[in-house]
């Protein structure tokens, strides 16, 4: 972990080129298509070898209790996945078994807010974005996921890979009945 | 328009019939049917409140339900643990709106009455000025749960004050219950924060899905489990593409608790995706558990695939390791809350895998997870037509085909795959619904071991 940037901004973070944060937003953009076009082969191809991808559960505190919620791993996470466990919730798509996603979930995912940072290497950069989640499934099966994204996105080549994500949900109780996306 | 007594009772008899194995898919619908729950169910069976392990020290508090009332559990100076209505004794309004944390007291954000963890009413704003000094403090306390007990880390409440002990209640449950919390010395913990999610289904689905239905694993989670599946089992094979009869065991008959259990010794980290550091921990510590629990728990429940099911709402699985309450919503909602189970025994490695597995697989985001919540709100919506709601619903598989199981206790029916364990959940749902008191309920624990045999099984 120690050997890619971190999550935390480290100092005031310096702000990326303007043409350094285009290709970076434009990279969240084509992320949020292939997604809500289910094309997860190419989404994974997007991910890095080393990937960590954490989605925190959140709990209801007071505001004197000082417990860290969202950057402690031995915390509860919705997800908390490398990219081989990504790759093997992918697979059970792939099985042609996996009932509930057949008639499929129709996604749009709309990413906003984003600001990309220089880190303490020279080939990765920090990213904050903020993303909509809409679902909609069967008939009238809806939900919103809305919350706060901070990534770090290698450059490889002319292209980026995802090397770490936090995606934080607004939810206490999920008001759905599952989470079969990513955001 | 609520029904009277005398028509409710009529009418419950009719709903269900653990002979046939039927049951009227009004039960999974009607208002009527869920408010006697509330009460003759939720208001009266010992239901689930904590772990001991989630609030290690004095003023540690968490928030739960019963039934639908809204619940603090709060650990005292002296160690104990008491339960409170999260309600102002003023005006009503909810006390504590954190999900769990340390408090010296609780203050009403409404007039700011302020309760102290034992309970008692310990500060009133103009108490002397307005008041005159004449409000009895003594009265206005937080509203107890009538009955708090543990069994062995377990911690649940009770509203009935006529109910059995919480020994009695548990029965020949703790047979199995056993083999998480007292396996290995060190006892059990759950781990991670609540994973809350609202699921439109009736509050029984669930629990007839986990307390005995393993025709639904090999074919509503088939996905899954080629996706996540570790181990090629025999006692796993289950489903409706093979079925092995010897692999694996359906317990009821034990105060309307139930278990499934496979018999391998293993099995309940198949779902696993890298197994190996569990399986060692079970390879170096059988003999400890056979030692304390003897062969048949320790050789071959103890790391199996295992599902415990306590009437009425609260399901774990050691082995799979996840911990659940169903809180419901109404009759067609329910808040369904999970945890991840370990044995404080465990390398810190094996907890962290059990957490992070837990959520790959039965977590909000878990793949098996994923299959159950569309099957389960389907089941209740499609009882909501005029002539779906007319209809009954069966669990009449391997009707008259259980008996006795040299070393269990329980009424016993080979395999996995048998509706056996959901007709003693509805019939058990029938004997509570229709019992005006606690006197009226049968005490059954069918084949029963004495302690000895229990031990040297």
């Amino acid at each position: 972990m120690t050997d890619t940037a971190t999550l935390e901004r480290t100092c005031e973070g310096t702000t990326a080129s303007l043409e350094l944060t285009h290709a970076l937003t434009q990279t969240l953009y084509r992320e949020a298509r292939l997604l809500d076009d289910e094309h997860y082969k190419a989404w994974a191809s997007m991910l890095a070898e080393d990937l960590h991808y954490h989605m925190p559960g959140i709990e209801t505190r007071y505001r004197r209790d000082k417990t860290e919620q969202v950057t402690d791993l031995t915390r509860m996470a919705y997800y908390n996945d490398s990219k081989p466990e990504i790759l093997k919730r992918l697979s059970r798509l792939e099985t042609g078994t996996a009932w509930s996603e057949d008639p499929a979930t129709r996604y749009t995912h709309i990413i906003t807010n984003v600001e990309v940072e220089l880190t303490e290497k020279a080939d990765e950069f920090r990213v904050y974005s903020n993303f909509y989640a809409y679902r909609n499934r069967n008939e009238r099966d809806e939900d919103s996921l809305i919350g706060n994204r901070i990534d770090i996105w290698r450059q490889v080549g002319n292209s980026f890979q995802l090397v770490k994500r936090r995606a934080i949900l607004k939810h206490n109780v999920m008001l759905s009945k599952n989470l079969n996306i990513y955001v | 328009m609520l029904l009277g007594e005398d028509e409710m009772n009529d009418n419950i008899a009719d709903l269900v019939d653990s002979r046939t194995g039927r049951q009227s898919r009004s039960i999974y619908a009607s208002e009527d049917i869920y408010r006697q729950e509330l009460e003759r169910i939720f208001g009266r069976c010992w239901l689930f409140l904590v772990h001991t392990s989630q609030i290690p020290k004095p003023g540690d508090y968490f928030r739960t339900f019963m039934g639908e009332d809204d619940v603090i559990v709060i650990r005292q100076k002296d160690g104990s643990i008491k339960a409170f209505l999260n309600s102002c004794t003023h005006r009503g309004n909810r006390i504590c709106r954190a999900d769990r944390g340390n408090a010296r007291a609780f203050t009403c954000n409404y007039h700011g009455w302020s309760f102290s963890p034992d309970g008692a009413l310990a500060g009133v704003p103009l108490e002397n000025e307005a008041y005159f000094g004449e409000l009895d403090r003594t009265k206005f306390g937080l509203i107890p749960v009538t009955k708090v007990a543990e069994y062995k880390g377990l911690v649940f409440g009770c509203w009935d004050a006529n109910s059995p002990s919480l020994d009695d209640y548990l029965g020949d449950a703790k047979f199995f219950l056993d083999v998480w919390l007292d396996a290995m010395p060190g006892g059990s913990a759950l781990l991670g924060e609540t994973q809350k999610m609202v699921l439109g289904t009736n509050w029984k689905l669930p629990v007839e899905n986990v307390c005995g239905d393993g025709y639904h694993l090999g074919w509503a989670h088939a996905g899954a489990m080629a996706a996540v599946q570790s181990m090629d089992l025999t006692g796993l094979s289950v489903g409706n593409s093979g079925v092995d009869l010897d692999g694996g065991l359906s317990v009821a008959g034990m105060n309307g608790h139930m278990v499934l259990s496979a018999l391998d010794g293993v099995s309940g980290y198949a779902f696993y995706p890298d197994p190996k550091p569990i399986l060692e921990y079970l390879e170096a510590n059988r003999q400890t558990v056979i030692d304390r629990l003897g062969e048949v728990r320790g050789r071959q429940v103890w790391g199996a695939q295992v599902n415990i099911t306590i009437f009425p709402n609260l399901q774990l699985l050691p082995g799979l390791n996840w911990f659940r309450v169903y809180h419901p919503k109404g009759p067609t909602q329910i808040e369904q809350w999970t945890w991840a189970m370990a044995e404080n025994d465990m390398p810190e490695a094996v907890k962290a895998q059990i957490l992070e597995n837990q959520c790959l697989t039965f977590g909000l985001a878990g793949l098996f997870d994923n299959d159950d919540g569309d099957n389960l709100t389907a089941c209740t919506e499609q009882s909501r037509g005029w002539r779906t709601a007319q209809m009954d619903v069966y669990t009449n598989m391997a009707l008259g085909r259980s008996g006795k199981r040299e070393g269990f206790p329980g009424d016993i029916a080979s395999g996995l795959v048998s509706e056996h364990n959901q007709r003693y959940f509805y019939r058990r749902w029938q004997e509570h619904m229709m019992a005006e008191t606690w006197a009226e309920v049968p005490t059954y624990n069918i084949n029963s071991l004495t302690d000895e045999e229990a031990e040297h099984a």
